[in-house]
């Protein structure tokens, strides 16, 4: 079975005494994981070395059969961009800038040419029900804003989504249809889904639902 | 999406600090420019405006002085040459021409030059242009003026109409007293006018204390108010200072001198230009050019001419060229004090450039995480920073070149109006590249600090939810 992620043997510390070991965990390509956990356990610090954007301690981290730890640098960087989808709790849009823009950045990291930004932009977020791909991100509701999040980490394919608690800055109602598209487009676009919440009313959304203090030893919880 | 589009929206973003900095290093280029630009061309304007004289001779204290007053004029000359010695200076050498003139009247803040009718022929206000009529004719009698194109487009009139002269340089600006007057010529009576004729009756003129003993004090006006001068020619445009002048007969400017002077002496006025005294025929300068062959503007002998003057010490003798020259090598030091002003306007909007981007950068901490969570590598934030900065420089540059013409050309515009230089800035496209270059590398360069502190930026935080 093919892996979009596989961690083995990670530890992180932080300075200031918090820290995370996890022994082994895998995602296939097929699998949608919610890791569950209250605010603060580590779970986003996971996603964010899973994403390479902190380095680990010691251990290894691949994504689709690709080494994140070993690499440095700009090499990091593209495999961030080729197999890396992140929806963050904010959705940290570009303000100022349209639908399709704010989708259109990965295709530009990507190497894409900026031609045929608008032919994969546009079709992904109408798939999203965001109609007007030239509107300004600021002036869409929080709800839009997230669907817009989300067909900006989906829009370059990657193997595998980091989705960070999507939906705590949602009400039930969008929260519910963003986990749905989420899960309905990482199903169509082959990209394996983790999502992290401590929202338990998501725990029957999922098949797979991990608890953090089962997957990684932790020294302390964050406050 | 573009690297370009990513930066126009960050410096749309902060529009204000944006135009204001691209604002401060535009004032730095157009001043930069601007001082080239004038500097080139009131150098042209100055070496063109001597036209085709070769020496000036007059009896003012410094061959500089000599042609700024004598060509330039620039201020009455202090001290004047009696008919003797022009007639020794104009027959001691065989001269392509020697014209007599007389400085020291003026209209309406206009210089009036009294001069023979061989200025209008043979002097060319610029070299190789000789003056050209497009109204009238050329003085002919005393008491006839020629206005030049500046003169009569400035005071609206034309042939045939009537005006008094003012004893004295002014500066320009109000008409004085002496505006065109609506009496009936007495031209008509020239030559050889009678004074009952030429002289009208002022009281309040008569207690006057100039003193006419010296040939023309520049301190206050008076007007010459007895005798009414007509217009008989207008000149086209020259592009020369001398667009200013108002050309008269030096016999009329003789005899209204000798009214005035002979009325303190106690004496009675001259009846005619006939009754002018040796001592009324005062002029104040010589423009004289040497024979020289067709096509070239300066003659093997001008040398001997200018050592054998040079030798008489009652006159100074000057070459304009030479003292065009010289002036600009005096006003040189300025102009690199006004560079050097440029250069530090420049500095001092390269380091706001520098503030503005470090600012902005404590601002854009998040954009820039999630601009690296989305495969943004860390070279490429350097990259869009400095092109960010070298953005700014370049529309700063581009914005002062533009400032720079408009600037320029209204400086030219009130030197024109103010002391009659006629300068053309253009700007040397090279020097124009050469700042434009130097100022989006000082700019990009002004990117380097903010750009090291977007590299270093830490993505994971930054990427805390928002409140």
């Amino acid at each position: 079975m093919q892996l979009a992620l596989k961690i083995r043997d990670l530890r992180f510390a932080r300075p200031e005494g918090f820290s995370i070991t996890i022994r082994d965990f895998s995602l296939s390509v097929d699998e949608q994981v919610l890791l569950a956990g209250p605010s603060g356990c580590g779970k986003s610090t996971l996603l964010l070395l899973a994403a390479g954007l902190l380095d680990a301690d010691s251990g290894e981290i691949e994504l689709a059969g690709k080494s994140i730890t070993d690499a440095r640098g700009g090499r990091r960087d593209a495999i961030r961009a080729d197999r890396v989808g992140m929806v963050f709790q904010t959705h940290h849009l570009l303000p100022g800038f349209t639908a399709r823009e704010n989708v259109s950045v990965p295709l530009l990291f990507g190497g894409i040419r900026p031609a045929e930004h608008a032919a994969i932009a546009d079709p992904l977020l109408a798939r999203l029900g965001i109609s007007d791909p030239s509107v300004r991100v600021d002036r869409l509701s929080v709800g839009q804003q997230q669907r817009v999040a989300i067909a900006r980490a989906l829009v370059g394919n990657p193997a595998v989504v980091f989705a960070d608690e999507p939906t705590a800055a949602l009400d039930p109602e969008n929260a519910a249809t963003a986990v749905s598209l989420l899960k309905e487009i990482c199903r169509e676009r082959n990209a394996a889904l983790l999502l992290t919440s401590h929202d338990p009313g998501l725990e029957s959304a999922f098949s797979r639902v991990i608890r953090f203090d089962e997957l990684a030893q932790t020294s302390e919880v964050l406050g | 999406m573009t690297d370009l589009r990513l930066i126009l929206k960050s410096l749309m973003a902060r529009a204000a600090s944006t135009a204001v900095t691209c604002l401060l290093i535009a004032i730095a280029v157009a001043l930069l420019l601007s001082m080239l630009s004038l500097r080139e061309a009131g150098r042209r304007s100055f070496t063109r405006g001597v036209g085709n004289a070769h020496l000036v001779v007059s009896g003012d204290s410094s061959p500089l002085v000599a042609v700024l007053n004598g060509l330039f004029y620039a201020n009455p000359p202090r001290a004047a040459l009696p008919e003797s010695k022009v007639i020794e200076i104009t027959t001691s050498f065989p001269w392509a021409w020697a014209i007599p003139t007389q400085l020291g009247d003026s209209f309406r803040g206009f210089p009036v030059i009294a001069t023979t009718p061989q200025f209008l022929e043979d002097f060319e206000p610029a070299p190789g242009e000789p003056w050209v009529f497009s109204q009238g004719r050329n003085i002919e009698r005393p008491f006839e003026v020629v206005l030049a194109s500046g003169v009569a487009a400035a005071t609206g009139l034309g042939i045939g109409d009537r005006l008094h002269l003012t004893h004295g340089i002014g500066v320009g600006g109000s008409p004085p007293p002496s505006a065109p007057v609506t009496e009936p010529s007495l031209v008509a009576s020239v030559p050889g006018p009678e004074v009952e004729d030429l002289v009208e009756e002022d009281p309040a003129d008569h207690g006057h204390g100039h003193d006419h003993g010296h040939v023309h004090a520049d301190d206050g006006e008076h007007v010459h108010d007895e005798v009414i001068f007509e217009v008989v020619g207008v000149l086209a445009p020259s592009g020369t200072h001398h667009d200013r002048l108002v050309v008269t007969e030096l016999q009329g400017a003789w005899f209204i001198h000798a009214i005035d002077r002979r009325e303190l002496a106690g004496r009675a006025a001259p009846g005619s230009v006939e009754q002018l005294e040796e001592a009324d025929r005062l002029i104040t300068g010589i423009l004289l050019r040497t024979p020289v062959r067709a096509g070239r503007n300066s003659a093997a002998a001008l040398q001997g001419a200018f050592d054998r003057l040079r030798r008489d010490p009652s006159i100074t003798v000057a070459s304009p060229s030479t003292q065009v020259d010289r002036l600009f090598g005096i006003v040189a030091s300025l102009d690199a004090v006004f560079i050097a002003l440029g250069a530090g306007i420049l500095l001092s909007g390269v380091i706001s450039v520098m503030l503005v981007l470090w600012n902005s950068m404590e601002l854009r901490r998040r954009q820039i995480a999630v601009l690296r969570v989305l495969g943004c590598p860390q070279r490429r934030i350097l990259g869009l920073v400095l092109t960010e900065s070298a953005i700014i420089g370049m529309i700063g540059a581009i914005a002062g070149g533009l400032l720079a013409v408009g600037g320029a050309s209204l400086a030219a515009g009130l030197l024109a109006i103010r002391t009659g230089v006629v300068v053309s800035p253009t700007v040397d496209p090279k020097a124009a590249v050469l700042i434009a270059a130097g100022t989006v590398a000082l700019a990009a360069l002004a990117g380097v600090a903010p750009a090291i502190k977007a590299y270093r930026t830490p993505v994971a935080d930054n990427l805390r939810p928002l409140d």
